[in-house]
């Protein structure tokens, strides 16, 4: 499918899916539009380096939301540089203080992907952690998944107890991990995918959280040649804040199992990463983050990743220029496979 | 022993010191306005009381509903005194954080941020004529309009 028409059809499936009830009496909606702009310039890069020393990006995150009564609908479409793809497009009902979802939607692992996932603006970091990078930027863990989300927050003596099961279809691997196509859904081979996400919050409907996860995912490889590739992941996350302070961080745990003929390998790693946030005033906010792995360096699994960041460590600052405008400038040493550079990115990044 | 004359002139200038304090309190209080901000719905309105615990809910976009109504929260944005006594006194948050809790909620949960009103005939109209709608407002705008109802006193403060 050609890129204009590929664009085309992401706007009018999403325009038609958010819009699609508007003539019911209780209907409502909200449209977020997210656009960034990226610079990037690596330095010290290996002279046999696939990277390139300066790169750019740029894109519009459309999201929308819509409710009639009970039922939901949700549709999040990115149209950007290199990239036309509907990111989101669920289908669901409210049931008490929970929602059953239909669709394709972010895995509930962890914390990061769900939370911000392509709303630039609402990170205070231009980039992502390693381990919660999007499948098409050479991300080695499912972040989308298509089926059956069930989501919810207990109250529980001013306490909140949430929940994220799924059951679904995740992606497969070809040149990187490709979630199911709802545009093209027949166009590649997916296997089962299930996760689970339990957390607690100390002040309900606050932002502090603390939750465990666990992913389990059925992907096939045959263009990578293997059978299909069996990975288990498990881990913990926090997300504490107290103005002006912000500390997030996140442990996985991942094993892969390959599947070749008769021949099985498996391999395990485990990544963290902290991020620690100080907001200096209505404006400012400066940002440090630590990301490194273990069990990582000789993982045959990862090894089909060649953009796969083994360590990294950042500073960033950001500056809210004006309303809902913010301009961050992050600065991070890289320890990528087969490659060390310094990165230097500045991004803008809005909501309208 | 007895006091000193100069002692009892004391306990005398002090006594009637506070005998005027006292007298002169009451006025003091009259002459300082109360300033209440209500909880105020279109008249029409069968939500009842609010603990402040499902305001919060409310406010912060997350679905409740009363008598088979969903309760749908309108932010009044026509004073800013108005705005940040609420936070303070209901969301516990300030502004800035409110309204990234708000977009957080919507980006993740598909979620519907409360509209916000800066004129203050809209927010009426708003009020009079939406189902389940309800705000927050100054007892004195309040009272200068029809067709609402108070549903309770969110604060309220002796201010100079």
């Amino acid at each position: 499918m050609n890129d204009q028409l590929r664009r085309l059809l992401v706007a009018t499936t999403f325009a038609a899916t958010i819009y699609s009830p508007a003539g019911y009496a209780d209907f409502e909606s909200d449209l977020l539009l997210f656009p960034f702009v990226e610079a990037n310039h690596l330095s010290g890069l290996s002279a046999d380096s696939i990277r390139d020393s300066n790169d750019n990006d740029y894109g519009l995150n459309i999201f929308g939301a819509a409710e009639n009564g009970n039922f939901v609908f949700l549709g999040e479409a990115l149209i950007a540089k290199d990239e036309q793809e509907l990111e989101r497009l669920q289908v669901g009902m409210r049931f008490g203080d929970g929602k059953v979802w239909l669709g394709r939607f972010h895995n509930p692992i962890g914390y990061w992907n769900t939370q911000f996932h392509h709303g630039a603006y609402l990170q205070n970091s231009a980039s992502r952690p390693a381990i919660v990078e999007y499948e098409d930027d050479d991300g080695v863990l499912p972040m989308h998944l298509t089926g059956l989300l069930i989501e919810g927050i207990k109250e529980n003596n001013g306490h909140g107890l949430g929940y994220a099961f799924a059951i679904a279809l995740g992606p497969e691997l070809s040149d990187s991990l490709e979630p199911l196509d709802v545009l093209e859904p027949t166009s590649g081979s997916q296997g089962l995918a299930l996760a689970l996400n339990l957390f607690r919050q100390p002040d309900v409907y606050g932002p502090t959280q603390f939750g465990l996860f666990a992913n389990y995912t059925e992907i096939p490889a045959e263009d990578r040649g293997y059978d299909e590739i069996r990975q288990t992941i498990a881990g913990g996350y926090g997300n504490w804040e107290s103005d002006p302070w912000r500390v997030i961080g996140s442990a996985f745990y991942v094993r892969n199992r390959l599947d070749r003929g008769d021949v099985t390998d498996s391999e395990e790693f485990v990544f963290a990463y902290l991020q620690v946030e100080r907001r200096l005033d209505d404006r400012w906010t400066i940002v440090g983050r630590a990301e490194t792995g273990s069990g990582d360096d000789n993982d045959a699994y990862l090894a089909l990743f060649s953009d796969y960041v083994e360590d990294r460590i950042l500073g960033a600052v950001r500056l809210n220029v004006w309303e809902r405008h913010a301009l961050t400038l992050e600065i991070s040493n890289v320890h990528a496979r087969e490659d060390r550079y310094r990165e230097l990115t500045l991004q803008w990044a809005a909501v309208f | 022993m007895g006091c000193s004359v100069l002692t009892q002139v004391r306990i005398v200038k002090i006594t009637a010191l506070l005998i005027c304090l006292f007298a002169l309190c009451p006025i003091c209080l009259a002459q300082a306005p109360e300033r209440s901000l209500l909880l105020v719905a279109g008249e029409q309105s069968e939500a009842g009381t609010f603990s402040h615990a499902e305001l919060r809910k409310v406010f912060l976009g997350i679905p409740v509903t009363r008598s088979g109504v969903r309760i749908k929260p309108l932010l009044n944005l026509t004073d800013p005194l108005a705005m940040n006594v609420f936070l303070q006194q209901v969301v516990f948050m300030s502004e800035r954080e409110y309204k990234r809790q708000l977009l957080s909620r919507v980006f993740r949960l598909g979620d519907q941020r409360p509209p916000e009103y800066d004129d203050i005939d809209e927010l009426t109209g708003a009020l009079r004529e939406t189902s389940g709608s309800l705000t927050f407002m100054w007892a004195e705008q309040f009272k200068t309009r029809s067709g609402l109802v108070s549903l309770g006193v969110l604060w309220a403060s002796s201010t100079d």
